[in-house]
């Protein structure tokens, strides 16, 4: 319980408020111009607005998992992925999509837990290494579905112009992938750490 | 042999049978053409679509639909035929079929990838205008996809045995003797003006049966015209409905047969949807339990 702390503050309570406020879309969300014209917050908060109760819902479920599991393992990184890894996402979807106004959702943020969460226990000695390589084709064929068939364009969207991004997943994962590569900006301490404890 | 003088016919009997044949005259002209009335007023799609048989059959094209979608709704001009029935008796003046456009449009609205609906004035369409007034539309007034509403409606009027009691000219007043039927099929088609391919199609149908005195019958006929229109539009957008869904259904099913893309300045959702969120947590949850074992 205390490991889904974590989550919770960082990311559960944020989107609940953010959905609550009726505001939130016009000041928080990740808009093309806004970030242009200096609002750069909305590099960070742009993630936590979402546009329907089962967008928000199915996205912090992964979190809620994936992150509880990763600060259980390497307390501290998941605040981490979240200060470092939102940004540095936003600044990637500002790059690659020009034709995107706007974009909302952990989703990008739920990837990269898991593919951080998926490394980490590669690394780590001990079974079950099989089941952590799958997860990772898991997320491999969702972003390739994703960039294929841009759903859910019918179902659940309650806007005209929303579509599914797989580039903010592919960023998601891919930003994780970096942050452990440098894992030194993650947690410094275990750079230096002689060895991990066994993979649950 | 005696002659006879000629006798003068005075002229008031003269006046009594010129008046007598024309009063037969007159109530057979009168009554004459009760008989079978047959007439057919239509908006025809492939009149309005292919005007000219010469003209080369154009070859639809795979669509793009570029989401967000906006619609136009059209009703198409009518033509008439049929003897002595050239203007429209139907009385489906423009209020009516804006209204009706209205309720088309409304089906539209609640999809969501639908921005905007044009509800195009009568004014706008030319008879056997075709795709080129289509894509002056298009340019005018920034549509993607049309739906055009056309509707094909036939009248029989026959005179029963009951009939014969209009020789008594009270008859053709109280009498129910002409047998009418009202045969309407409306029908709304969707295509995406840049490809010129139909997207989806919903009929709608509506049969009305009723007697009418000779007096009376114009009225029956122009009341049941109305109101076969009026039910065979209801049946349509109740199927629009349905065709609606069955066309979300295609394009997500069948991506081959409909492309879909995104114009410039869409919003991006990052999204784990049910299905791949639900296989993820199965997999966590498996691999915690074979862990703890």
């Amino acid at each position: 319980m205390k490991s889904l702390r974590a989550p919770l503050c960082l990311f559960g309570l944020p989107a609940l408020l953010a959905w609550l406020m009726p505001a939130s879309p016009e000041v928080l969300l990740h808009q093309r111009s806004a970030l242009f014209a200096g609002e750069w917050w909305r590099l960070w908060t742009g993630h936590w607005v979402h546009f329907s109760p089962s967008h928000a819902g199915w996205n912090l479920a992964v979190l809620g998992a994936t992150g509880a599991w990763l600060e259980h393992l390497q307390p501290g990184w998941l605040i981490r992925l979240a200060a470092l890894g939102a940004p540095l996402i936003s600044l990637i979807l500002l790059a690659s999509e020009p034709g995107m106004q706007a974009y909302g959702g952990l989703s990008a943020l739920a990837t990269g837990t898991t593919v951080l969460l998926a490394l980490v226990q590669l690394q780590r000695p001990g079974p079950g290494r099989s089941w952590w390589w799958a997860i990772l084709w898991l997320v491999a064929a969702k972003c390739g579905l994703d960039a294929m068939h841009p759903a859910p364009l019918f179902a659940g969207w309650d806007q005209a112009s929303l579509r599914n991004s797989a580039v903010a997943h592919a960023a998601g994962a891919a930003v994780a992938a970096t942050l452990f590569l440098t894992r030194s900006l993650l947690a410094p301490a275990l750079a230096t750490s002689p060895a991990l404890p066994p993979s649950p | 042999m005696e002659k006879f003088p000629a006798r003068r016919v005075p002229a008031s009997r003269w006046l009594f049978a010129a008046v007598g044949v024309l009063l037969v005259f007159g109530l057979t002209g009168c009554v004459g053409p009760w008989g079978d009335r047959r007439r057919h007023e239509a908006s025809s799609v492939v009149q309005f679509l292919y005007p000219g048989n010469d003209l080369p059959f154009i070859q639809p094209q795979v669509p793009t639909l570029r989401l967000p979608l906006r619609v136009g709704v059209a009703f198409l001009p009518a033509g008439f035929s049929g003897p002595g029935y050239q203007r429209s008796r139907t009385g489906f003046n423009e209020k009516q079929k804006t209204e009706l456009m209205r309720k088309v449009a409304a089906q539209f609205k609640a999809l969501p990838f639908v921005q905007s609906i044009e509800i195009i004035p009568a004014t706008y369409l030319r008879p056997g205008g075709g795709f080129q007034n289509l894509d002056q539309l298009r340019a005018l007034l920034g549509i993607d996809v049309v739906a055009l509403i056309s509707y094909d409606q036939t009248q029989n009027s026959d005179s029963t045995e009951a009939s014969l009691a209009y020789w008594t000219i009270v008859g053709a007043y109280v009498i129910e003797g002409q047998r009418n039927s009202t045969h309407t099929l409306m029908e709304a088609v969707v295509y995406d003006i840049p490809s010129r391919s139909l997207l989806f199609r919903a009929p709608g149908t509506s049969t009305i049966k009723n007697h009418a005195t000779l007096v009376r019958n114009d009225y029956e006929l122009q009341k049941a015209s109305l109101g076969s229109l009026q039910e065979a539009a209801m049946e349509m957008t109740a199927n629009l409905a349905h065709e609606l869904e069955l066309f979300q259904v295609r394009a997500k099913e069948e991506p081959q047969t409909i492309h879909v893309e995104h114009k410039p300045g869409y919003t991006g959702g990052g999204n784990w949807s049910a299905g791949a969120a639900g296989l993820l947590l199965m997999m966590l949850a498996g691999r915690l339990i074979a862990s703890r074992r």
